[in-house]
């Protein structure tokens, strides 16, 4: 630790005495003056380059004297300055969006992918995610995400697993708060509201040292921060659900809002056939509100929240003059976040960031009957309520002190309060014939509630070795109150092929506080977060990744499609991933039947290994747009008492996983855009083989006999595999005030039977056959959107 | 144009309302048919075991018993004895077949004349020619001495306590079972002052216990953490120490008054007998689980190269009533 301290300090204060000053400042979208996250500034003749942070800010040390910088951002047209460096500096730049995103942007604005240390990283372009064919018409980001190499997805859920990974092991970041629970509708579709999003991207591998608490991959999802020049708003009807935004500056160009809502509406639309004696609620909604305000050119706070919730309930009665009865069932489930975020500028070098957040999952369900007769009533309650709590406040700094370095440092506590199952009971019994009413009204605890503490500090340097060769060299140090002390090394490093192709080679040692428990692929909101604890340890991870990474040009071949000066991103990525300390229910279990708590439902001390290959082809200006994604992958799991003890395929291992993503601009009015997926089945423990068991008596001695059902090992077993076509037409018409937007489309538009579960059976002919279910044949869409 | 999206709107809605259950053939990896044993050695009966063959999870062949191979008993790693088929002896096993009624399969036992002996390995092997063949081992524990026997029937007016001490034998990991065990008669007066007679009735006798070591739901039922008319547990929590038990038994329907005969059977066997019970109970229960479920639990087999399961015991009754 010494010694890594040390070298970290000379490190930093290396060259700190040169002539070097610093260019810094904001980098903004024009338009709206929304700042822009990951914009690249590159100085080519130095070979230097830095990118924007989250808030929109850089700063690039450099030698005194003259310098052309570059400015480059993905959609926008890049700028170019020239400066002679006698002082420090601050540059504010504003991008102005690409005519119509046609003209191809310099090839520096690509590069990325090629330039960067990170590896395992994709941004999403939102502009992409929109013209992306979704379900229903409801434009999703975890859809888009599911597209991406080395992530696996279920038919019909929000959830992914990434490189093996479960469900809950993947950070979901809004805003920087944790998000638990990202599913509407048990995962038909995500929380996430594409209007109110400004940046999407993924880290699946060689995590960043300000990066911790989760095993498989980081999703950061920025809001928008709110038109600082003029009101703007957005209106979308769609068949299950509508929404509006509605943004602006309170101050010009100083303070600014956004407000975005959305709700289904199924509910309504069933309600013509549901009875007269029942009620049905079923819906969601979701409120994205954010408030940013500039105190200075040194500070500027941000205030934001997502309130979300989905809820079902039935409320059925019948009865006469004499009696009534009335039976109750809700189920209810949602999120909460908020975020308080302070930007402060120490000096052009140093920037800092503190964050106070406040996240909250719950999932509820309450059943209930009320009787009334002449002489009696009565009423009984049945109550359950699991969730997390989490109030949290960070504080990162980024600090660039010489040419060759850029430092970010920074400390994170977060209080996690764990309320995995709580049930209430109430009885309440009257009668006008007798004394004895009586009510109850109680709650039991399956399993007690646990507070548990998590603080990291974490330093990372990106530093520029030679010319060629960049690393991200970190170190995360994690404290867990029921757990203790971790180190976590993280390092990753770029070696320059050329000027278009790069190596990459990253290392993460990642380790887990808190696990998901869940056995239903469905996504149910019923599953459980719970902490780690002396009898179930923190899960842990060691993955390493190696890419080559290279921009790609000259398609005269796919011409008219594409013009000739086409540039394609291209990646190739293998990578291996062991983990630690996994847990899984016990064979059987079923958290919707079992009132076991829930250290005596799982089986713990497991392991899981991954490895796989990936290939990423994407093109993100231009007329046509898109992405080709191939992964090839393994992944298994063993706990000493599934499979006795053997190694299994984990029930996401597929083999090949496909998707090909294409959007095509075809004139100022008509865009269409559609999406292949490919998968390999899930693995599924299925029967192989039928025998006779042993004999027992009943009834009256008669000899009794079972066919038992033989199943091989867990998971070897294929379902079928999955594929789909999207299919998706938008229409643009620009009126006087405002633009009318209309899309069409087709989920699963050659009606593939897709497996979502299969079940041993019987047909017609009593011939027992395996049925598979399948979730969504092809369904067509159509959503009106109007830009004001 | 008007024509041509009508047609299409129309042929996406006869799709849309298409049934998505569809028959499906799967990727199921391929099993050949395999011998499989079953059998159970008690300490009191000579040794009976029956060998048939398994089927492919979607054959519509039932599996039958195999009265030409050849069985062999192994004590102790020593051949003992060759288990003759019983072909005079046809033993009618009812099996429920997956429509609304039952099938019965003819069997023939292979026996053998000897008597298991208590802390003893058995192996049995079985060859036929048209199989792999097959083997299964099992261990017949010691004998348990049960003490401080007492029947507790003033207590409670609804239900009859039981209790009894043993040491477990602190060398071996243990498992034992109780099953009870009831011959009833009953008759009483309805409300309309008939008297009403139950048959005379033998089977299982319902029990209940808060006893740690024994398999619970959670909720704890009527101020127990189990009940049933048999339990399978280990001993986890009282390894080498002396152990009380405690039971009540249910005084409803054929309660203890009614009752002619209540015994108890208290067995004490080995893991592979325990793994047996344990996932065949769990696989009763639990059923083929579907999406909203977990995983199944497959019934456990300890038989090499075939499926199966060659399990023993070492019983004795304890007669609570008379």
């Amino acid at each position: 630790m010494r010694y890594f301290l040390s070298i970290t300090i000379l490190v930093l204060f290396n060259n700190i005495y040169a002539q070097n000053y610093t260019i810094s400042g904001y980098i903004t979208d024009e338009s709206n003056g929304e700042s822009i996250f990951s914009a690249n500034i590159i100085v080519d003749s130095l070979r230097l380059g830095t990118t924007s942070n989250n808030f929109g800010f850089y700063s690039l040390t450099l030698p005194k004297g003259e310098h052309k910088i570059s400015y480059s951002y993905i959609g926008y047209s890049s700028k170019e300055i020239e400066i002679n460096l006698q002082s420090d500096i601050v540059k504010n730049i504003e991008f102005i969006d690409s005519v119509s995103e046609l003209s191809e942007i310099k090839v520096y604005a690509q590069k990325n992918i090629v330039e960067t240390t990170e590896t395992s990283v994709i941004d999403l372009p939102i502009k992409q995610v929109f013209k992306i064919p979704a379900l229903l018409g409801e434009i999703d980001v975890l859809k888009a995400i599911q597209l991406l190499p080395g992530v696996q997805s279920s038919e019909g859920t929000s959830g992914f697993y990434v490189r093996g990974g479960g469900p809950d092991q993947n950070l979901i970041l809004l805003d920087g708060v944790p998000v638990y629970n990202a599913a509407h509708l048990g995962g038909l579709f995500s929380i996430f509201n594409p209007d109110a999003i400004k940046n999407i991207r993924l880290t699946k591998g060689g995590f960043p040292a300000r990066f911790g608490g989760r095993l498989s991959s980081v999703l950061e999802i920025d809001m928008k921060e709110g038109n600082m020049k003029k009101l703007k708003s957005d209106i979308t009807i769609g068949l299950i659900s509508s929404k509006m935004t509605i943004e602006g500056p309170i101050i010009k160009d100083k303070t600014s809002f956004i407000v975005s809502a959305r709700r289904t509406y199924a509910d309504l639309l069933v309600k013509p056939f549901v009875p007269e004696n029942t009620n049905l609620s079923m819906y969601f909604y979701d409120l994205n509100m954010k408030i940013n305000h500039k105190i200075s050119s040194q500070d500027r706070i941000f205030l934001s929240s997502y309130i979300g919730r989905d809820q079902f309930g039935v409320d059925y009665t019948e009865g006469d003059r004499d009696y009534s009865d009335e039976l109750e069932f809700g189920l209810g489930y949602g999120n909460i976040t908020s975020t308080l975020r302070w930007n402060h500028l120490f000096n052009n070098k140093l920037f800092s960031n503190t964050t106070f957040t406040y996240s909250r999952y719950a999932f509820d369900t309450d059943f209930g009957i009320n009787s009334i007769t002449n002489n009696e009533n009565y009423n009984i309650g049945f109550g359950y309520i699991s969730g997390i709590e989490d109030y949290a406040g960070r504080i990162d700094f980024d600090y660039s002190p010489s040419p060759i370095h850029n430092v970010k440092f920074g400390f994170s506590y977060t209080n996690h309060h764990f309320f995995p199952g709580e049930t209430s009971l109430s009885l309440n019994f009257s009668t006008s014939d007798s004394i004895e009413n009586f009510s109850l009204d109680t709650l039991l605890n399956f399993s007690e509630n646990i507070n548990a503490q998590e603080m990291f500090l974490y330093i990372e340097d990106n530093v520029k070795i030679t010319d060629r060769l960049k690393a991200n060299v970190g170190m995360h140090c994690g404290y867990y109150s029921l757990d203790g002390m971790s180190i976590q090394p993280r390092f990753s490093a770029r070696y320059l092929l050329n000027e278009n192709s790069s190596l990459k080679l990253s290392y993460a040692d990642m380790k887990q506080n808190i696990h998901l428990l869940s056995n239903s692929s469905v996504g149910f909101p019923s599953d459980l977060w719970l902490p780690a604890i002396d009898s179930v340890p923190s899960q842990s991870s060691r993955q390493i990744a190696a890419s080559i990474n290279t921009v790609l040009e000259g398609f005269d071949i796919l011409h008219p499609f594409l013009n000739k000066n086409s540039k394609f991103e291209f990646s190739v990525e293998a990578y291996y991933k062991t983990m630690s300390n996994l847990i899984t229910y016990k064979a059987g279990y079923s958290n919707l039947e079992s009132t076991e708590s829930w250290e005596n439902s799982i089986e713990t001390g497991g392991e899981g290994e991954s490895y796989g290959l990936e290939l990423f082809l994407q093109k993100k200006t231009g007329r046509t747009t898109g992405w080709v994604g191939y992964t090839l992958s393994w992944t298994n799991r063993r706990f000493d008492n599934i499979n006795f003890g053997e190694w299994y395929p984990y029930k996401y291992d597929r083999r090949h996983d496909i998707s090909i993503v294409f959007s095509h601009k075809i004139n100022d009015k008509w865009d269409i855009s559609t999406t292949w997926t490919y998968g390999t089945g899930n693995a599924i423990t299925f029967p192989q083989a039928m025998y006779l068991g042993q004999p027992y008596s009943q009834w009256g001695n008669n000899n009794m006999i079972d066919l038992v059902e033989s199943y091989g090992d867990r998971n070897s077993t294929r379902l079928n595999s999955y594929h789909r076509l999207d299919l998706g037409f938008t229409h643009h018409k620009q009126k006087k005030h405002y633009e009318r937007i209309i899309s069409f489309g087709a989920y699963n538009a050659y009606n593939r039977k897709n497996p979502f579960f299969a079940y041993l059976s019987y047909d017609e002919n009593s011939e027992r056959v395996a049925r598979q279910v399948s979730l969504f044949p092809i369904i067509p869409s159509v959503s009106l959107r109007y830009k004001l | 144009m008007k024509k041509f999206i009508i047609y299409i709107s129309f042929l996406i809605l006869f799709f849309s309302c298409e049934n998505m259950e569809t028959v499906v053939d799967l990727d199921i990896p391929e099993t050949p048919p395999v011998l499989v044993m079953n059998g159970m050695l008690d300490t009191d009966t000579t040794i009976r075991i029956l060998v048939s063959h398994s089927v492919g999870a979607f054959s519509n062949e039932v599996p039958e018993s195999i009265n030409n191979a050849e069985v062999v008993l192994y004590e102790n790693d020593l051949l003992l004895d060759t288990l003759d088929v019983n072909m005079d002896n046809t033993t009618s096993c009812y099996f429920y077949n997956g429509g609304f009624s039952f099938d019965s399969i003819p069997m023939h036992y292979y026996e053998s004349n000897i008597i298991p002996s208590k802390n003893t390995n058995y192996r049995i092997e079985a060859r036929h020619p048209n199989y792999p063949n097959i083997y299964a081992n099992t261990f017949i524990p010691d004998d348990i001495e049960i003490y401080d026997i007492d029947v507790d029937t003033l207590t409670n007016d609804d239900q009859i306590g039981f209790s009894f001490s043993f040491i477990d034998d602190i060398n071996s990991d243990n498992y034992y079972r109780l099953k009870l065990f009831s011959k009833c008669f009953k008759k009483w007066e309805n409300e309309y002052g008939e008297i009403e007679i139950y048959p005379l009735t033998r089977g299982y006798q319902e029990f209940a216990s808060n006893d740690p070591s024994f398999p619970t739901d959670g909720i704890p039922w009527d101020g127990y953490t189990f009940s049933g008319q048999q339990v399978v547990f280990s001993d986890a929590l009282f390894n080498g120490e002396e152990k009380n038990i405690r039971i009540d038994i249910i005084n409803e329907g054929y309660g203890y008054e009614d009752c002619d005969t209540i015994r108890l059977q208290f067995s004490v066997f080995s893991s592979d007998t325990y793994n047996y019970y344990n996932s065949l109970g769990h696989h009763r229960e639990k059923g083929p689980v579907g999406i909203f479920g977990g995983e199944v639990i497959p019934v456990y087999s300890n038989v090499e190269n075939g499926l199966g399961s060659i399990i023993s015991t070492n019983s004795q009754i304890i007669q609570i009533k008379p």
